[in-house]
């Protein structure tokens, strides 16, 4: 991975989609739930990964190449929900939730219920239990990728499990 | 922040997110908020992570990828002028936003002023390549529009050629009117320092030239 990375900084654009081929999945099932809709979340990883390819001058190696691959994906869905919700605000409608289906599941009827709940999350806990409790990252390093602060975080997801586990025992 | 605040927030999903850092704090020192959080219980607090954390994407999602990453003419990160024409493009952009400044102050100059023939620019010495300079990038920029014109397959001009050149006339029009200036006042520093400027960027279209016709 690495070498693919550093020849994907030097222009190689083969490199690059082995880049993506690796970490494809990864990034797109964080956006599906960030955004709970696929469309939404294939605009999202086109710009997470043109992002990445203008930017990978920028990566330096002092974090995982995928947590800041994960921090340009998640910095991107939180600006379009922020929009999102601003036009929602505006009157728009939003059916999404409904909608939404995430492919893959084992056991769909829990599995289902489990992605509408988390789909029901404010944002910002849906973002912090998505990195914690799903991709495995640790309380500081989403502190560092969400640019807030360790506290912050806790309380979401804090929050988050909270408002999961009643959900789920409705 | 109370307890019952916090108790609140963390139950209603409609509370404000921007008291996480708050109810964060409190969190930290306060034990029963921590176990009416129930962080502790793994039976029934990590629902979520029985969840796959990978999803195949869409299968023709990489070539919508790749045709965004060509048509917004991103490059890589290390310029290679042979590889990355765009790049070429790219750099000659952010010369012409810096001409467009200097020539704009240039402008103002002459247009507040009167020019009048004053002593010598002796204690500048940037400006004594001058006419070196110029006599190269004419020759780098046409060169390189003549190699391109005769190129097979390539029937117009390289856009980038041709501005560079109109860029290298509009250096040579701004350095002539800052030199008009400076000989009216004299050697102001400002002026002196608009002066060096504008050498500076003649001296990268020049560079840039030669890079081109090399590439």
């Amino acid at each position: 991975m690495d070498e693919l990375i550093e020849k994907a900084r030097h222009g190689d654009e083969v490199a690059f989609r082995s880049v993506y081929e690796q970490t494809s999945g990864r990034v797109y099932a964080l956006c599906i739930r960030m955004m709970k809709d696929e469309t939404r979340a294939v605009e999202m990883m086109q710009d997470t990964f043109v992002r990445v390819w203008q930017n990978l001058e920028t990566y330096r190696g002092e974090s995982a190449f995928t947590t800041w691959l994960h921090t340009i994906a998640i910095n991107a869905c939180l600006v379009a929900l922020r929009t999102q919700r601003r036009r929602r605000e505006d009157g728009m409608e939003n059916e999404e939730l409904e909608a939404m289906t995430v492919p893959n599941s084992t056991d769909p009827v829990d599995r289902i219920a489990l992605e509408r709940a988390i789909a029901a999350l404010p944002d910002g806990a849906r973002t912090v239990l998505l990195l914690h409790d799903i991709h495995g990252y640790r309380i500081d390093e989403i502190a560092e990728m969400t640019s807030t602060r360790p506290g912050t975080s806790k309380a979401h997801l804090h929050r988050a499990r909270k408002l999961l586990r009643e959900a789920l025992s409705r | 922040m109370s307890c019952e605040n916090v108790r609140r927030w963390l139950e209603f999903d409609d509370a404000d997110e921007t008291d996480a850092l708050r109810v964060g704090e409190h969190l930290e020192r306060c034990v029963d908020c921590q176990a009416f959080a129930a962080m502790s219980d793994p039976a029934t607090s990590l629902p979520a992570t029985s969840l796959p954390d990978d999803i195949s994407p869409p299968a023709d999602l990489w070539p919508q990828i790749e045709a965004k990453i060509q048509a917004e003419r991103v490059v890589g990160p290390t310029f290679d002028a042979s590889k990355h024409p765009g790049r070429d493009w790219q750099q000659a952009a952010s010369i012409l936003t810096a001409v467009a400044a200097i020539i704009f102050l240039a402008v103002v100059i002459r247009s507040t002023v009167a020019p009048v023939a004053t002593e010598s620019m002796a204690r500048f010495d940037e400006p004594n390549v001058e006419s070196e300079l110029a006599a190269a990038i004419e020759q780098e920029c046409r060169g390189v529009m003549r190699e391109l014109s005769l190129a097979p397959g390539l029937g117009v001009v390289d856009p980038r050629t041709v501005a560079l050149e109109a860029e290298a006339r509009e250096v040579e029009l701004a350095i002539a009117d800052t030199r008009l200036a400076i000989e009216r006042d004299g050697e102001e520093p400002k002026m002196m320092a608009s002066l060096a400027r504008l050498c500076r960027v003649r001296l990268r279209l020049t560079e840039h030239a030669q890079e081109l016709a090399r590439s």
